[in-house]
């Protein structure tokens, strides 16, 4: 599939850089068995492959959470689509995130998470893009720092396009497609 | 943290025995000439504030409304630096504001007119008429302060736990004096919460003016009491003030917030209800154009440039600033956000370029997917990526 812009990080960076994350992890947590969560769907690529690179004993778990805009939400409020299926209370939780920018997402998130008294409760994001951040976040791992960029592939998605792209790429502003 | 006010009369040395107490002690001093909210008064004339006022419906209330605002702004600036810090007011009603507070010291600095005349034409030059002209006009206007401000009079001897006379006692001795009973007195140990702190401000929730969006999410979990905009502003005045810097002669204001018949505020841009329904989408609150500030004054605080940032969240307690505008106005509004943060260091701003909020907006699935124009704020519906 061609690329819809230039690629910001290949293929083989992705994986080299899992590893790391995956070993980080493997040596941060070795006493314990963390559970990992991820937010539906954008984060599942990214999901699949670190954990593959992490030894130790883990649990995983999946949540999925409305998006602003969606047109089958009437009330205007975040809401929990697929909750938990795992009790994370007094258990070390780490939220494995695709991309994190403003934060709003996450910050909604982890203060639904903290309800449920985790023994800790930790962030692990692929990418971060800090230039448009408002709120700060517990991040402790960190894939790569991006540009102030659109980025797809990987995972993330324009309008459910380029998903399953192996790298990621910029999406560029092409004329007459996007403003 | 101890608090010493110092009410004086003009020509009794209550100034000086101020300053000498605060490097005797190490407090910080909150005097006329050195901190910008006790300069607030500069813009009494209410004819000024007006000035920036870009909607002002009920014009004359609300310049009424203004100017007591400013006030309360001072004094929730002198609130906020009381909790950290030991403080020495000067005037400014300190005995009033402070009245309940535990191990607070007020003191009174008074002397005997012919003293006053003599002090005040030695110190500053001044003719023996002239002298006497401007303690009159100085005592009424101070009496004027704390009667229309706190219903007190400044002569009432409960205000105060000292009164000194400096026709007898000399300053310098006033200063041993305030040393000995200041170390003899029992220390408060733990700062004093801000809370705790009498205030005559309105509460912290919406007011009028300052429309505060209460989050209806029920999951979101937020500080229960996080600092209002004009708290916030009130803080970054004090920040600059603690840290010894001359301010600028006209505190921030109260913008004046015009509600539609929903009761929500009328945004001044489209982009602007768009942001403020995603923050609301996420739990975030926040407030629409809460405060002025001032950026240029002339020397008699005329103010010439003022800046009033589009949203403050209180919760992150951060002002944010949308520019969705075109290049020209960018630049403009820049300058001014650059002139906010010399101002006032400790205070969080973000601007949210073009550009970002159109990114904002992609990620949300707000934008168009595909070749055309770009719909209006309630188009699209796919939606996917996390912000």
């Amino acid at each position: 599939m061609r690329a819809p812009g230039p690629i910001l990080i290949s293929q083989e960076q992705l994986a080299v850089r899992n590893q790391e994350l995956g070993a980080q992890i493997s040596a941060d947590y070795d006493r314990t068995t963390p559970v990992l969560i991820s937010v539906l769907r954008g984060a599942l690529y990214f999901l699949a492959d670190l954990t593959r690179e992490i030894s130790i004993p883990i649990h995983l778990d999946l949540l999925a959470i409305s998006r602003y805009g969606e047109v089958s939400d009437t009330t205007g409020i975040v809401k929990i689509t697929k909750d938990l299926d795992i009790n994370i209370t007094g258990r070390d939780v780490l939220v494995v995130e695709d991309i994190i920018d403003t934060g709003l997402t996450l910050s909604y998130l982890l203060n639904y998470l903290e309800r449920r008294r985790p023994k800790s409760l930790y962030v692990c994001t692929l990418l971060d893009n800090r230039a448009r951040r408002l709120v700060d976040l517990p991040i402790r791992y960190t894939g790569f720092q991006i540009p102030d960029k659109f980025v797809v592939g990987y995972g993330l998605d324009w309008h459910e396009e380029y998903r399953h792209l192996p790298y990621i790429a910029v999406l560029e502003d092409g004329p007459g497609q996007l403003r | 943290m101890a608090v010493v006010t110092i009410s004086r009369q003009l020509g009794s040395g209550g100034d000086w025995i101020a300053r000498r107490l605060a490097e005797e002690t190490g407090y910080l001093l909150l005097d006329r000439p050195k901190l910008l909210f006790l300069l607030s008064e500069k813009v009494r004339n209410p004819g000024r504030v007006h000035l920036l006022e870009e909607r002002a419906p009920a014009f004359l209330e609300h310049l009424q409304r203004a100017r007591s605002k400013l006030d309360e702004l001072a004094e929730l600036a002198l609130r906020e630096l009381a909790s950290r810090h030991d403080l020495i007011i000067v005037g400014r009603g300190g005995q009033v504001l402070y009245a309940d507070l535990p191990g607070a010291l007020h003191v009174r600095i008074v002397a005997p007119l012919p003293e006053r005349v003599a002090r005040l034409m030695a110190d500053q030059g001044l003719s023996a008429e002239e002298a006497r002209a401007r303690i009159e006009k100085s005592d009424r206007d101070r009496a004027a302060f704390l009667r229309t401000r706190f219903g007190v009079e400044a002569d009432d001897p409960s205000l105060y736990h000292l009164i000194v006379n400096t026709g007898r006692v000399p300053p310098e001795a006033a200063v041993r004096l305030l040393v000995q009973l200041l170390e003899a007195l029992p220390r408060e140990a733990e700062a004093i919460p801000v809370e705790s702190i009498p205030s005559s401000s309105p509460g912290r929730a919406a007011e009028p003016g300052g429309a505060v969006s209460a989050s209806a999410a029920p999951t979101t979990t937020t500080k229960p009491n996080p600092p209002t905009a004009m708290e916030a502003a009130a803080r970054a005045v004090a920040a600059r003030a603690a840290r010894g810097l001359a301010g600028p002669p006209v505190l921030p204001w109260p913008h004046q917030t015009i509600l539609g018949k929903d009761g929500k505020p009328v945004f001044a841009h489209p982009s602007e209800a768009e942001f403020a329904r995603v923050l609301d989408f996420y739990g975030v609150r926040w407030e629409y154009e809460p405060v002025t500030f001032s950026l240029a004054w002339t020397e008699d605080g005329r103010v010439l440039e003022a800046f009033t940032p589009d949203f403050y969240l209180p919760d992150i307690q951060l002002f944010v600033e949308l520019t969705t505008m075109k290049q020209s106005l960018v630049t403009k509004k820049n300058h001014k956000v650059r002139r906010l943060r010399e101002l006032y260091p400790d205070l969080s701003i973000k601007v949210f370029y073009s550009r970002d909020y159109r990114m904002l907006l992609r990620k949300f699935g707000q934008d168009s997917p595909a070749p055309g124009p770009v719909p209006g704020p309630s188009g699209m519906a796919a939606t996917s990526a996390s912000a």
